[in-house]
């Protein structure tokens, strides 16, 4: 049972109210090690999801008081605190969950100041998988660091897999700086990452790509800028920036594949900034990951 | 010469027990500006300095006067429990156990423990507005207390000193 109360579904259930973590302790080993998010809202029962599919807990509803206090609690009961964060639709807890936020928008002259009234909260469980980039860093930066991309669609892994290249570079002793914007890589509670991102790396979170590439090449001299998502021309702009500053980049787009990559519009100034692109691919649950060298002269 | 010190034992006594009532309720309004002047500053520490609660409520117990201290000093101790109770539960059983012995009586204690049900819980706009009606609720309980003082402090003196000559009285 020890062992059970350690998964990180019952590591991110410490901010539930006391019935909700009661259902959690209850549930069998294989689905809370499963678990990769617990939905909650307001008139439903709470429900696990697993590689995309929702399976309701036998429990009551949820309640928008239980909502506000999950909540409160999540922030330490200082929600104030939190309020940068908040306006961004989220809430980092300690282990690197995440509780992203939805419910009745508060606006001020148009612009979007967060949520008001919580109606949905999903609360993303946090599971490291170390080692699952090293084949593909020897790879790419056998000899010295290369820009890469690794491109898939939403939810095989990419942020995973940046995060463990950043590992890996960070192991061999090469600054990394990341731009985080989200805070989904480092996922900074009291300044300490809540993944381990080796000792070399610096992390600026909750910053525009483009600021936080600029302010990262000046104050930390890295030799390495780590930048997830990359999704629209600013973005595209600022990994241009870094490369032109020396640096090596390492990012992550959406797309379906190399050739989807190299069709899309966004991508095509990154297209001579990037040594290799990796690719994941999922298959019956199953990531597996190939690099496609993109410049001629880059080793296999 | 019995008789004589008797009669001012008497009389010194139930004055004494006067005073006391006129001094319980000094100690009230004391009690209540201290609150005041907690609410005050948690205000202004929510809205220009996001502190935490947990930060706020540790500084007030070293640095809320006399009134104030032991209160945040009894949610600090119970903070530091992990237990998994919320603030807003140890916020209310701190003020009910410990809220009279420091002056402060059934109504101003309700009050306060009203706070518990969005302190840490909202926005810090929401939070300084619905601090301001918890400080003008007390200000309306301390101006009563105060009126009481008024009107019923000299009264319980008197009380006390003409119970005390009356009783010596009809002993004598």
């Amino acid at each position: 049972m020890n062992d059970v109360k350690k998964l990180p579904l019952h590591e991110a259930a410490y901010c539930l109210t006391p019935a909700l973590r009661l259902a959690i302790d209850q549930l069998p080993e294989q689905a809370a090690r499963s678990a990769e998010e617990l939905r909650l809202r307001v008139g439903q029962p709470p429900s696990l999801s697993c590689n995309g599919r929702e399976t309701a807990l036998s429990c009551n509803a949820v309640t928008a008081a239980d909502l506000r206090e999950i909540v409160a609690r999540a922030a330490r009961e200082s929600v104030h605190s939190y309020a940068d964060s908040l306006r961004q639709g989220f809430l980092t807890l300690a282990g690197g969950h995440r509780i992203g936020i939805c419910g009745t928008a508060k606006a001020e002259n148009g612009v979007f100041e967060g949520v008001r009234q919580f109606g949905s909260l999903n609360i993303r469980i946090a599971k490291p998988v170390f080692g699952c980039a090293r084949e593909a860093y020897e790879q790419c930066c056998r000899e010295a660091p290369a820009s890469l991309v690794i491109l898939s669609p939403p939810g095989h892994g990419k942020t995973t897999l940046l995060r463990d290249l950043i590992r890996c570079a960070s192991a061999a002793g090469e600054r990394v700086a990341v731009a985080d914007e989200r805070g989904e890589l480092a996922a900074l509670r009291d300044g300490a990452p809540q993944f381990d991102l080796g000792g070399a790396a610096d992390v600026l979170e909750l910053c525009a790509k483009k600021d936080a590439v600029m302010h990262l090449i000046k104050t930390m001299s890295p030799r390495i800028v780590a930048l997830d998502e990359i999704t629209s021309a600013q973005d595209a702009a600022a990994v241009c920036y870094a490369a032109n500053c020396g640096v090596e980049i390492f990012a992550t787009a959406h797309a379906f594949g190399l050739e989807d990559f190299r069709r899309r519009a966004v991508y095509k100034p990154l297209l001579p900034v990037f040594s290799y692109a990796v690719e994941i691919t999922l298959s019956d649950g199953e990531r597996a990951c190939r690099v496609h060298p993109l410049k001629e002269g880059a080793p296999c | 010469m019995l008789k004589l010190l008797g009669a001012i034992l008497i009389i010194g006594s139930s004055g004494a027990l006067g005073l006391a009532a006129q001094q319980g309720l000094r100690a009230r309004i004391a009690a209540i500006d201290g609150f005041l002047k907690a609410l005050e500053r948690i205000e202004s520490e929510i809205v220009y300095r996001l502190t935490p609660c947990g930060e706020l409520i540790a500084l007030l117990a070293r640095e809320g006067g006399p009134h104030a201290a032991p209160v945040f000093q009894d949610i600090t101790e119970r903070l530091a429990r992990n237990d998994g109770l919320s603030l807003a539960y140890k916020w209310g059983r701190a003020f009910r156990e410990t809220g009279p012995a420091c002056g402060l009586q059934s109504e101003e204690i309700s009050i306060l423990c009203d706070a518990a049900s969005f302190l840490g819980r909202y926005d810090s706009e929401q939070q300084q507005r619905s601090l301001r009606l918890t400080a003008a609720r007390l200000s309306s309980v301390r101006d009563e207390a105060a009126e009481d003082l008024k009107n019923k402090g000299s009264l319980y003196r008197t009380c006390g000193l003409t119970l005390g000559v009356l009783a010596v009285i009809v002993l004598l």
